[in-house]
């Protein structure tokens, strides 16, 4: 193993260390005593014993075969000899990460302060951590950032065609580099060795920059100092694309170091959320390698997290998840396959509202009722408690691995919470970044009970959590009611309480009582001045959850479901949205907001006017729109496979799950190459569809006014609106006329 | 004594509403019917796992029991239900004599036909119906040798439920998959003592055509 540190002074050094990671191979006797046979006289590799691990799923001692293997490169390796030898044995530990293998077995973490005697040769003799991982204020290494981009619009992939200069910053200090002097890959290839950065942060460094300066440095016949540790070579993995919860997603390539750190701004989605804090965070407590715990998601990370559990346990980590449903009668099942339940919105704008959370509800319900795979409906115990409607058991014998990777999560959080409020600004950011890390994993470690590949995922633990987390909403409902609340909305793990007059104190006084009750933590997100609950965009009288703005006390916003939170729409759009919502948060009440909507509406005809002048700056009108397919399988012509047809046409490589930006030209065009234009491809072009994109603002305007009454709604629809834009925008039905939105 | 006989294949036409109804009246051929002890696979048309719902109301009506395993993830307890009450009776009829579990990954698929004999234990099944053999072994993430393997052990635990007084029906959409791994289907096709090949028409009728007709073995 090759470990790199640093110490106070920003050295580096190169250490090794001598590790042989074990995996566990279970099986009929005598196939075992054959593979033990085989191992031992056909290679010098390997160490085999006989020992006991334990069954997640029995909670009992197994006899396994240990094979230790002394070269740690070759671990995965030796896996699959195993299966290629007798494929009915089954193995364990066998395709875990070495690094995190070497971290739990030496019980120290990425980023840890470590104490470590070596040889002259850089051989470790012993390594201390002396550090915690569950630490909430910690020392980190002084490291050097190096930060490399492409000048011009960040957000634009360059693999699409986009070609600029390159910059670098160091400390304060910026270069740019371009094809017009000496090849850029030189002068990087000087900047790194002379700057000699501990990390390399990039924007679209694994696809494009860091491939094309590789590429180059390979054509003029010199060597790039990417890595530290010029014993390996620069990794690169290929992109792909994938499907999650029915969405194609694309997996970009990326490019990972030796003695050096390189993370991608725009293939990380821990360090854009969470910044380098949330970064660090996140490698210290899943124990994942920095460069992998960027590029890979928050699910592999809690799955880490469960497995170390387990392998300090000794319990053997299967392979492949094999653990199947439990067989149920169809009215059983149509009970248990159920999810969170919702209380449709009351449509309209209601003022003086309460939105009561359950704080981290469902990991809460894993680590207080002890719901973790292993826990439900164990062997052990037949008389245990039993889950409302469905009569689940849960052991009473022994805590779920998940539960205890949970409960540490949510304590630290907590704490992290309580230090953020008392710190200066700097330190606070810091916690805030580090606790918003855990929150992602938080997030995904209920749906990861019900995953299909999560080694510690049943489905039954999922369905369990479901059914609790559906009882606690009603007893809080019926607890709000009983104390003289409306409920306008609830959903899953929040409601939206109303009473006449209600105060802040009221409010706690109800959330002190849920809590009370469920034994769950409870707490006010917000008390709004007012909230505005929105209709499904296809039909005007059907609530949907989450399409809403509010405005809470301290006049802070909380919008969902409106053109501005889509990563797809325009930046024009999002403005407009934006400013119009800022002048909104001024209203206190009904009154207030019909005299606000009318300074609102300035803001849209000072926009639509900037449109029809053409005083809009191009990048302000670029939609950014997934493909689904590949650019050759589409068969209808619409704007994004127009797009991407476009960008394939001029040698673009697109693959399903990614990203395409465009500019619409002339939606109505009868030529579909002409309705619009690649973003990548718009030197050349001129012109902009001013009246698509007036429709569409006009439609993200929407919003604000459906909840006004008749009169100010059709005093907009006579100014702008024409017969036939009104059949398109059904929302414009009356509205007002079948329903009170008035509270 | 042994017989050996050869059969023609043998096709028979119907809409699948009608056919459920008027089926259950009919003594020859009876497409809706599962063979006695057998494994019989079911392929041809997607949409295969939704079409196994139809063999259940015959089945069901005469009190057998069905264990179901669900790799394709398409049952639907709701068309049970319907099943049942088209019947002139209570869903609970139905549901009390069916025991469905999912399976999510080729793996667990393995897992639960492995499980069954255990299963039949506590929950004596007539029929066995399984859905996705082999289509869940297709899955692009799970490379090609644990895949291999896995689907090989789920034949060996099929052919172990053969002594078992057990049909068995497998429903399968494979030959609508784009994939490397074709022989697995024929060797489920090898395994099978009956194949029956499903063809949906224009106007919306399934014909079914005998490929394969294994009889048993009788002293």
């Amino acid at each position: 193993m090759t470990l790199w540190l640093i110490d106070r002074n920003q050295s580096h050094y190169r250490l090794t260390d001598s590790f042989a990671p074990a995996f566990y191979v279970s099986g009929d006797h005598e196939r075992l005593v054959q593979l033990r046979e085989a191992a031992q006289h056909q290679c010098t590799e390997l160490r085999t014993r006989f020992t006991e691990r334990t069954d997640l799923w029995l909670n009992a001692p197994r006899t396994v075969l240990e094979v230790s293997v002394l070269c740690p490169t070759d671990f995965m390796g030796w896996g699959r000899w195993v299966h290629k030898r007798d494929s009915r044995l089954q193995l364990y530990n066998s395709d875990l990460m070495v690094a995190s293998l070497y971290c739990w077995e030496k019980r120290i973490f990425p980023l840890a302060y470590v104490e470590v005697e070596s040889d002259d040769e850089g051989k470790i003799q012993s390594i201390e951590c002396r550090d915690d991982e569950w630490a909430l204020n910690y020392e980190m290494p002084p490291l050097k950032i190096m930060q490399i981009r492409l000048a011009g619009l960040s957000r634009i992939d360059p693999t699409h065609g986009r070609r600029a200069a390159l910059e670098i910053e160091m400390d304060g200090t910026c270069w740019e580099l371009d094809e017009a002097g000496e090849p850029p890959a030189l002068g990087f290839a000087r900047l790194v060795k002379r700057q000699d950065p501990d990390v390399i942060l990039s924007e679209w460094g694994d696809s494009t920059i860091l491939p094309l300066l590789r590429q180059q440095a390979e054509r003029l016949k010199f060597s790039l100092p990417l890595n530290r540790d010029e014993s390996a070579s620069v990794q690169q993995s290929k992109g792909r694309s994938y499907t999650s919860y029915g969405r194609i997603l694309f997996k970009a390539s990326a490019t990972t170091l030796f003695g050096r750190i390189h993370v991608d701004k725009q293939n990380s989605f821990i360090s854009e959320k969470c910044d380098f804090a949330g970064l660090w965070e996140l490698a210290r407590i899943t124990k994942l390698p920095i460069q992998y715990s960027a590029r890979t998601t928050t699910g592999t990370g809690i799955s880490y997290m469960q497995m170390e559990l387990a392998h300090r346990d000794g319990v053997l980590i299967p392979e492949q998840k094999a653990e199947p449903e439990d067989p149920k009668h169809p009215d059983e099942l149509l009970c248990a396959d159920r999810g969170g339940l919702v209380f449709v919105p009351k449509l309209g704008f209601t003022a003086n509202v309460a939105e009561l959370d359950f704080v981290s509800q469902f990991p809460s319900i894993m680590a207080r009722f002890n719901i973790s795979p292993e826990t439900v409906n164990c062997p052990c115990c037949p008389d245990a408690p039993r889950i409302p409607e469905l009569g689940y058991r849960i052991c009473e014998k022994r805590r779920g691995i998940t539960s205890r990777v949970v409960e540490r999560l949510i304590v630290k959080r907590g704490e992290l919470k309580k230090l953020q409020k008392t710190s200066p600004p700097d330190a606070a950011l810091r916690f805030k970044l580090q606790r918003d890390s855990m929150k992602w994993l938080l997030v995904c470690c209920f749906g990861y009970t019900g995953y299909k590949n999560a080694r510690f995922g049943k489905i039954e633990a999922h369905e369990a959590i479901n059914a609790v987390a559906r009882e606690t909403l009603l007893v809080a409902k019926e607890i709000a009611e009983n104390d003289g609340f409306q409920l306008i909305h609830a959903l899953v793990d929040s409601l939206y309480v109303w009473k006449e007059g209600a105060t802040r104190e009221d409010f706690e006084r109800l959330a002190g009582e849920i809590e009370t009750k469920t034994r769950l933590p409870l707490a006010i997100e917000s008390v709004y001045r007012y909230v505005v609950f929105l209709p499904s965009k296809q039909y005007a009288d059907v609530p949907v959850p989450n399409r809403f703005f509010a405005v809470g006390e301290d006049g802070e916003l909380k919008v969902r479901g409106l053109e501005c939170r889509r990563h797809d729409t325009a930046p024009l759009l999002k403005r407009m949205q934006h400013e119009a919502l800022a002048i909104l948060a001024e209203a206190h009440d009904f009154e207030s907001y019909s005299h606000k909507i009318e300074a609102a509406r300035m803001v849209l005809a000072d926009y639509q006017e900037r449109l029809s002048s053409g005083d809009v700056d191009i990048r302000d009108l670029i939609v950014s729109k997934r493909i689904t397919k590949e650019p050759r399988d589409y068969q209808k012509a619409g704007v994004t496979a127009i797009a991407a047809q476009q960008l394939f046409g001029s040698g673009v490589k697109l693959r399903p799950g990614q990203t395409v930006e465009y500019v619409i030209t002339d939606s109505d065009s009868p030529v579909p190459n002409d309705r619009v234009r690649a973003f990548a491809l718009w030197e050349g072009w001129f012109g902009y569809d001013r009246k698509k994109y007036a429709a569409m603002l006009r439609e993200a305007f929407e919003p604000f006014i459906l909840c006004l009454p008749k009169t100010a709604e059709e005093h907009l629809l006579t100014d702008s609106l024409t017969e036939e834009e009104l059949k398109r925008f059904p929302l414009f039905a009356p509205l007002a006329l079948l329903r009170p939105f008035k509270v | 004594m042994i017989t050996t006989s050869f059969h023609e294949p043998m096709v028979a036409t119907m809409n699948p509403l009608v056919a459920a109804g008027d089926a259950e009246k009919r003594s020859s051929p009876k497409p809706w019917v599962l063979p006695d002890r057998a494994l019989t696979l079911f392929y041809g048309c997607p949409e295969m796992p939704r079409l196994s719902h139809y063999f259940l109301p015959r089945i069901l009506v005469d009190e057998k029991r069905v264990l179901y395993l669900d790799g394709a993830n398409q049952i639907s307890p709701l068309l049970i239900a319907r099943f049942a009450r088209g019947r002139g009776l209570e869903p609970s009829a139905f549901n009390s004599l069916i025991r469905i579990a999912r399976a999510f990954t080729c793996f667990q698929l393995t897992e639960l036909v492995r499980r069954v004999p255990k299963e039949l234990a506590e929950f004596s099944a007539d029929v066995l119906i399984v859905t996705a053999l082999p289509d869940l072994y297709f899955d692009e993430d799970v490379q090609d040798r644990p895949a291999r393997a896995s689907f090989e052990h789920a034949l060996e635990g099929l052919r172990e439920l053969a002594p078992l007084p057990i049909s068995v029906a497998v429903f399968s959409d494979a030959t609508s998959f784009k994939t490397k791994r074709h022989d697995f289907f024929k060797k489920l096709r090898n395994q099978a003592d009956h194949i029956l090949k499903v063809e949906s028409g224009p106007d919306g009728s399934l014909s079914i055509t005998r490929e394969k007709d294994t009889p048993l073995l009788s002293a």
